[in-house]
C-alpha cells in the first residue's frame, strides 16, 4: 500500500480531471461534488505521506517504461514541501473558482484541465529521477494552456500562444539536456549531493553545457529573467488561475526545478565549481530588481501582481544559489510563502473584479470601504510582499538575508533591501488608495453577488483563509509544525547535513 | 506581574484589530483614552527584569522591562495617554476618525511595543508598525499640505527600514545569528562590518530621530498631522529613533572616535540650525517642529559623546534618559497647548503654561529642563568644555525660539464659539508631567547628577532675551517648513515639468538618455519587447557563460 500512495495522489486529480470532462455542463452539483471530494482526498492522502516522510519512511513506486528509463516516484522531504503546498492551495483554489466561474460556460473542460494541472504539479513535485520530472514538466504545459486560453478572446489566445512558445522552448531545451545525460551515465535518480556517479568521466565543458540547457529549460517556467516574457502576457486567463499559476503550478514548478537540479541532479558542489551557481545568483537579483521595477510602471492590478511574482518567485533561485544552509531554508520557505501571499493577492484581484469591476490600481479609491475584508486580505499579502513582520515575506527575507551573510556574500543584502523598497513602491500606492481615499459615486462594474457580504462567500472565505495563512505562517515561524521547520528539516536532512 | 508587560502593547493592539469589526465599536471607543495604560501601570510596579518569552512566534520572541525600557515606557505610556484623553475631547467625529483611530492605537502599540522587545524580530516588528501607522496620523487631514507631507514622509520611513533591515541583518550575522537584542551591542563592537553597522543604524533610526540631514520629514509631518497626533510624533515616537540607538549601538563596549566626532557634529548642526530655521516659519506648529529637531540635536550630540568615551556611558545614559523624558513631556504639552489656543483663543492659563513648559525647554532655573540640562553636562570630561559652550549657547538659542512662539501663541485668533470641552483632562495630565514629571524621574528614577547651577542656567536666558528684544520685534520672513525637501521636491517637479522636450537635446550624452526614455517607454508600452530583448539577451548570456566558465577554468 505506502508505495501506492504516490501513485494514488496523482490519479486521485488526474481521474476526477478526466471524469469531469465527461459531465454535461449543467451537472453542477456532481461537478462540484467530484472537485472537493477529489482535492479533500488528495489533501488527506498527502497528509498522510507528510506524516510518514516526517517519521523517516520511505515510499517509491517505479514503472518500468522502457529499457534504461523508469517511471519514478520517490517523494522526500522536499517534494512533500510543494506536494503540501500544491494540494492545500488546490483545494482553497477550487471553491474559489467554483464561486468565480458561476454560470459561465465551458465549466466541464475548466475543471478537467484544472484537475489534471493539478496532478501535473504533485508528479513534478514527487518525480524521483529527470526523466520522470520532465514527463510531468511537460505535462503542466499542455494542460495549463487550455485554462490560460479559456476566455476564447483574441488576447487570451495571444496570451496562450507566447506561453506555450515559450514554455515549449524551455521544455525541448530541458528534454536535450536529460537524453543527454541519460545517453552519457544512464538513468539519473535524484540523489542529494548529485546524481552522477562516481567517475562519470564527463567533461567541465560538456557538464556545462548540460547543466545550462537543464536549468534553461526550468528557469523559462520559473520567470527568470531573460526568460520571463510570457508570464505578464499569460495574465489573461481567469483569477483563479493566475492565482494556481503564479502561486503554486507552473512558476512554482520552475523554481522547485532549479533546486532538483541544483542540488539533486548535479550536486551543490559541483554546481558550484562549475560557476552555475554564481551565474543563477546574478540572474535571479536581476530578475528581482527588474520585476519589481516593471511592476511599479502597471496600472492594471493583475499585471503589477505578474511583474511581482517575476521578482518575488526569484528568491527562491537566490537562496539555492547561494550555497549555504540558511539561504537555502530561506529560498525553501519562501516556496511556501510566496504561494501564500501571491494567491491572496490574485484572489483579492478576482473579487475586486467580479464584485465592483475593478481591474486597475488607479481605481481602487476607497475599495476598503466597500470590501473591507478583501482589502484587508490585500494589505497582508501586500505588507507580506514587502517583507514586513510578522507576515511570512519577512521570514523569507531575513533567512535569505542572513544566509548571504553566513555564505559571505554579503552584497545580496542590497538586492534585498533594494528589492523591500520597491515592492512598498508598488504595494503601498494601492493600500493608501484603498483605506485612505474616499470610494467614488460609482463603481466601473458593480455587481451585487450577496445581499449580507461584501462579496459571495465562496469568494470571500478561500481569500481570507489563504490571508489567515500567510500571517499565522509568519507569525509562529519558530513553531514545529511551521513550513519554516519543515524547510530546516529538509537542509538538515538532506543537503547540509 | 508578566501578563502586565504583555498587556502594555496587547491593549492597544487588540483594540485596534476588534475596532475593525463594526458591530463592536460603540462598544469599545470608550475604551481608546484608556488604552495606554496598562503601559503606564507596567513602568510603575512590573519589577526590573521581567519576562515574557513566546517561543513560537516569529523566532522566539521575548519582551523584557529593563532600566532603561522603564523610563522610555513610563513618558512614552504618560504622554500617550495624555495624548488619548486629549484626542477624544479633539475629536470632531469627521469622516476618517475610525481610520485614524485604528492608526492611532496600532501607533501607540508599536511604540510600545518596541520599548519593550528584547528580541531584533519584534522590534523590527513594533517599529515598523509605528512607522507606518504614524503614516495614517500625518494624512489624516487629506489637505495638499497633509498628503504631501505625508509622501516625503513614507519615503523617508521607507529609506529609513532598508537601512535598519540591512543594518540588523549585519548586526545578527555577526552575532552568529543571535537575535536577542542584548547580545548585539558586544556583537557589533567586534563585528568585521562594525562601520557599515554603525553607519547605517545611525542613518536607519537617525531618520526617526530627526537627526541632521534626515530630518526633512518631521517639519512637514509634525505639523500636518491634527494636534494630538502631533503630540506624540513630536515627544514620543520621535524618541523610538534615539531608544533604537540606545538598544543597537555598542555604546559602552567600544570607543568609535570617527562615528563619535561625525555624530556630534550633526548633532550640533541639528540643534543650531533647528533653532535658525524655526525662527523663519509662521506656522507655530512648525516652530515647535523644529524646537524638536533641535532638541533631538543635543540629544544625539551627546550620544556622540557616548560613542567616543566608552567608559562615560554609564553616567551618560541616565541623563540621556532624563533629558528625553523631559523633552517628551514639555514638547507635548507645548503642542497639546496650542491645541486649546485654537479651541479657546490665547487665555491667560494656557499662556502661562505653555511659557512654564517654553521656560523649562530653555533650561530655566528650577525647571525640569534645567534638570536634564545639568545632568547631561556633569559627566562630560574637561576634553569636551567646549561642548558645555555650545550647548549652553543652544540654551539661548532655544530660549530665542519659545519666545518666538509664545509671540505666535498669543496672536492666536479668538475662535468665534470658544469650547474645549474634554480636552481639559489631557491637557492637565501632560501639564502636570511636564512640570514634575522630570524631578521626580530624577529624584526616584534615575541615577543622575543633580546640580543646579544659577548662573549657568540664567546666561543663556537671558542672552536668547536679548537676542530676540533685537529680532523679533521686526517682521520675520516666512520659509517653507522642511527645508531640504521642499527644494528636492521643488527641484525634481521642475526636472519633470522641462523633460520632454520635442527637439534632441544638443549634447550626446543628453541624446542617449532621450534615446533610453525612449527605449523605456516603448518597453512599458508592449509585452513584445519583452519577449524580443529575452531572446538576445539570452543569447548574449548563454555566450558570456560559456565563455567565461571556460576562461575561468583555463586560467
Amino acid at each position: 500500500m505506502g508505495d501506492w500512495l504516490p501513485l494514488l495522489v496523482i490519479l486521485v486529480s488526474a481521474l476526477a480531471g478526466l471524469a469531469i470532462f465527461t459531465l454535461r455542463q449543467q451537472q453542477h452539483g456532481l461537478r462540484i461534488g467530484l472537485n472537493l471530494g477529489a482535492a479533500v482526498l488528495k489533501l488527506s492522502l498527502v497528509g498522510v505521506l507528510l506524516a510518514g516522510v516526517y517519521q523517516g519512511k520511505e515510499y517509491s513506486f517505479s514503472l518500468p517504461l522502457m529499457e534504461g528509463a523508469e517511471l519514478l516516484l520517490r517523494p522526500d522531504p522536499l517534494a512533500l514541501l510543494f506536494l503540501t503546498l500544491s494540494a492545500l492551495l488546490w483545494l482553497v483554489t477550487t471553491i474559489y473558482a467554483i464561486g468565480y466561474l458561476e454560470g459561465s460556460p465551458h465549466r466541464s473542460r475548466f475543471f478537467g484541465f484544472f484537475s489534471l494541472c493539478v496532478s501535473a504539479t504533485a508528479g513534478i513535485a514527487m518525480a524521483g529521477n529527470l526523466l520522470t520530472f520532465l514527463i510531468f514538466f511537460e505535462l503542466l504545459t499542455l494542460t495549463t494552456w487550455p485554462l490560460v486560453i479559456h476566455r476564447g478572446t483574441r488576447k487570451a489566445l495571444h496570451g496562450g500562444a507566447i506561453y506555450l512558445a515559450y514554455t515549449l522552448c524551455g521544455g525541448a531545451l530541458l528534454f536535450i539536456g536529460t537524453v543527454w545525460l541519460y545517453t552519457l551515465v544512464g538513468p539519473v535518480v535524484f540523489t542529494a549531493g548529485g546524481a552522477l556517479p562516481e567517475g562519470h568521466g564527463l567533461s567541465e565543458h560538456t557538464l556545462r553545457w548540460i547543466a545550462f540547457l537543464l536549468l534553461a529549460g526550468v528557469g523559462v517556467k520559473a520567470a527568470l529573467v531573460p526568460l520571463h516574457g510570457w508570464l505578464p502576457t499569460a495574465m489573461v486567463a481567469p483569477a483563479p488561475v493566475s492565482a494556481l499559476l503564479h502561486a503554486v503550478a507552473v512558476v512554482k514548478a520552475g523554481a522547485f526545478g532549479v533546486v532538483r537540479i541544483l542540488y539533486d541532479v548535479l550536486g551543490i558542489a559541483l554546481a558550484q565549481a562549475l560557476g552555475v551557481t554564481t551565474v543563477l545568483a546574478v540572474l535571479a537579483a536581476l530578475t528581482i530588481l527588474w520585476g519589481s521595477l516593471r511592476a511599479l510602471a502597471q496600472d492594471d492590478i493583475k499585471r503589477r501582481l505578474a511583474f511581482s511574482t517575476i521578482s518575488q518567485v526569484s528568491y527562491i533561485t537566490l537562496g539555492a544559489a547561494m550555497v549555504g544552509p540558511i539561504a537555502l531554508v530561506g529560498g525553501l520557505v519562501h516556496l511556501v510563502h510566496q504561494g501564500l501571499m501571491k494567491i491572496t493577492l490574485f484572489f483579492c484581484a478576482g473579487n475586486l473584479a467580479e464584485t465592483l469591476g475593478v481591474h486597475k490600481v488607479s481605481e481602487l479609491n476607497g475599495a476598503g470601504k466597500r470590501m473591507p475584508l478583501t482589502m484587508l486580505a490585500f494589505t497582508l499579502g501586500a505588507l507580506g510582499m514587502i517583507g514586513l513582520p510578522p507576515l511570512a515575506g519577512f521570514i523569507s527575507k531575513w533567512y535569505l538575508g542572513i544566509g548571504a551573510l553566513e555564505a559571505g556574500q554579503w552584497w545580496w543584502i542590497g538586492v534585498l533591501v533594494l528589492s523591500s523598497a520597491l515592492n512598498a513602491a508598488y504595494f503601498l500606492p494601492a493600500i493608501y488608495r484603498a483605506w485612505f481615499r474616499p470610494p467614488p459615486e460609482t463603481w466601473p462594474e458593480e455587481r451585487s453577488l450577496s445581499a449580507r457580504h461584501e462579496t459571495s462567500l465562496m469568494l470571500l472565505l478561500p481569500t481570507l483563509f489563504v490571508a489567515g495563512a500567510s500571517l499565522i505562517t509568519g507569525l509562529f515561524a519558530a513553531s514545529p509544525n511551521s513550513p519554516l521547520a519543515w524547510a530546516e528539516l529538509i537542509v538538515r536532512r538532506e543537503y547540509f547535513p | 506581574m508578566n501578563w502586565l508587560l504583555a498587556l502594555a502593547f496587547l491593549t492597544p493592539l487588540t483594540l485596534a484589530i476588534l475596532l475593525s469589526v463594526a458591530e463592536l465599536r460603540t462598544w469599545l471607543r470608550p475604551l481608546i483614552p484608556w488604552s495606554a495604560l496598562p503601559a503606564l501601570l507596567s513602568a510603575l510596579f512590573v519589577p526590573l527584569g521581567t519576562t515574557v518569552a513566546w517561543p513560537g512566534v516569529l523566532f522566539g520572541v521575548e519582551f523584557t522591562l529593563d532600566a532603561t525600557g522603564q523610563v522610555f515606557l513610563l513618558f512614552t505610556a504618560l504622554l500617550w495617554l495624555a495624548a488619548s484623553w486629549f484626542e477624544r475631547g479633539w475629536e470632531k467625529g469627521d469622516r476618517w476618525a475610525h481610520t485614524f483611530e485604528m492608526c492611532w492605537l496600532l501607533a501607540m502599540a508599536g511604540n510600545i511595543g518596541l520599548i519593550l522587545a528584547a528580541d531584533v524580530a519584534s522590534f523590527y516588528l513594533f517599529f515598523a508598525m509605528m512607522t507606518f501607522a504614524a503614516w495614517g496620523l500625518v494624512i489624516h487631514e487629506r489637505s495638499e499640505a497633509a498628503l504631501h507631507a505625508g509622501t516625503v514622509y513614507i519615503v523617508l520611513a521607507i529609506l529609513g527600514e532598508g537601512m535598519l533591515l540591512a543594518g540588523l541583518l549585519l548586526a545578527v550575522a555577526s552575532a552568529g545569528g543571535e537575535v536577542a537584542l542584548a547580545a548585539l551591542p558586544a556583537a557589533i563592537a567586534e563585528a568585521p562590518w562594525q562601520g557599515i553597522i554603525v553607519a547605517l543604524l545611525l542613518g536607519g533610526f537617525g531618520i526617526k530621530a530627526g537627526m541632521l540631514p534626515l530630518h526633512a520629514w518631521l517639519p512637514l509631518a509634525h505639523p500636518a498631522a491634527p494636534v494630538p497626533a502631533s503630540a506624540v510624533l513630536s515627544g514620543v515616537m520621535i524618541k523610538a529613533g534615539l531608544f533604537g540607538w540606545l538598544r543597537f549601538l555598542p555604546l559602552g563596549e567600544v570607543a568609535l572616535p570617527e562615528a563619535s566626532q561625525a555624530v556630534i557634529v550633526l548633532g550640533l548642526a541639528g540643534a543650531f540650525f533647528g533653532v535658525g530655521y524655526g525662527l523663519v516659519q509662521h506656522n507655530i506648529k512648525a516652530v515647535l517642529a523644529y524646537s524638536s529637531v533641535s532638541q533631538m540635536g543635543v540629544m544625539v550630540t551627546i550620544l556622540g559623546v557616548g560613542l567616543g568615551q566608552p567608559a562615560l556611558w554609564p553616567l551618560l545614559l541616565p541623563a540621556l534618559s532624563l533629558y528625553a523624558l523631559h523633552h517628551a513631556f514639555t514638547k507635548g504639552l507645548l503642542f497639546l497647548s496650542v491645541g486649546m489656543a485654537m479651541r479657546l483663543g490665547p487665555t491667560r492659563l494656557i499662556l502661562i503654561a505653555s511659557a512654564l513648559a517654553a521656560l523649562s525647554l530653555a533650561g530655566a532655573p528650577l525647571a525640569g529642563g534645567a534638570l536634564a540640562k545639568g545632568a547631561i553636562k556633569a559627566p562630560l570630561p574637561e576634553d569636551y568644555g567646549y561642548l558645555t559652550w555650545l550647548l549652553a549657547l543652544g540654551a539661548a538659542g532655544t530660549t530665542l525660539l519659545m519666545l518666538r512662539f509664545m509671540q505666535l501663541l498669543r496672536a492666536k485668533p479668538l475662535p468665534t464659539t470658544p469650547q474645549a470641552e474634554g480636552l481639559w483632562g489631557g491637557w492637565g495630565l501632560a501639564l502636570l508631567a511636564c512640570l514634575f514629571g522630570p524631578w521626580l524621574a530624577a529624584l526616584w528614577l534615575l541615577e543622575v547628577t543633580i546640580s543646579i547651577k544659577l548662573w549657568a542656567a540664567l546666561w543663556p536666558l537671558l542672552l536668547g532675551a536679548a537676542l530676540a528684544w533685537l529680532l523679533l520685534r521686526r517682521a520675520l520672513p516666512n520659509w517653507p517648513a522642511g527645508d531640504i525637501a521642499e527644494s528636492c521636491s521643488k527641484g525634481l517637479k521642475h526636472l519633470h515639468q522641462h523633460s520632454p522636450r520635442p527637439e534632441l537635446p544638443q549634447h550626446w550624452w543628453q541624446q542617449l538618455g532621450h534615446r533610453l526614455q525612449q527605449l523605456h517607454r516603448r518597453a512599458t508600452a508592449q509585452d513584445m519587447m519583452d519577449s524580443l530583448s529575452g531572446l538576445a539577451l539570452l543569447l548574449v548570456a548563454l555566450m558570456l557563460y560559456l565563455g567565461l566558465g571556460g576562461w575561468w577554468n583555463g586560467g
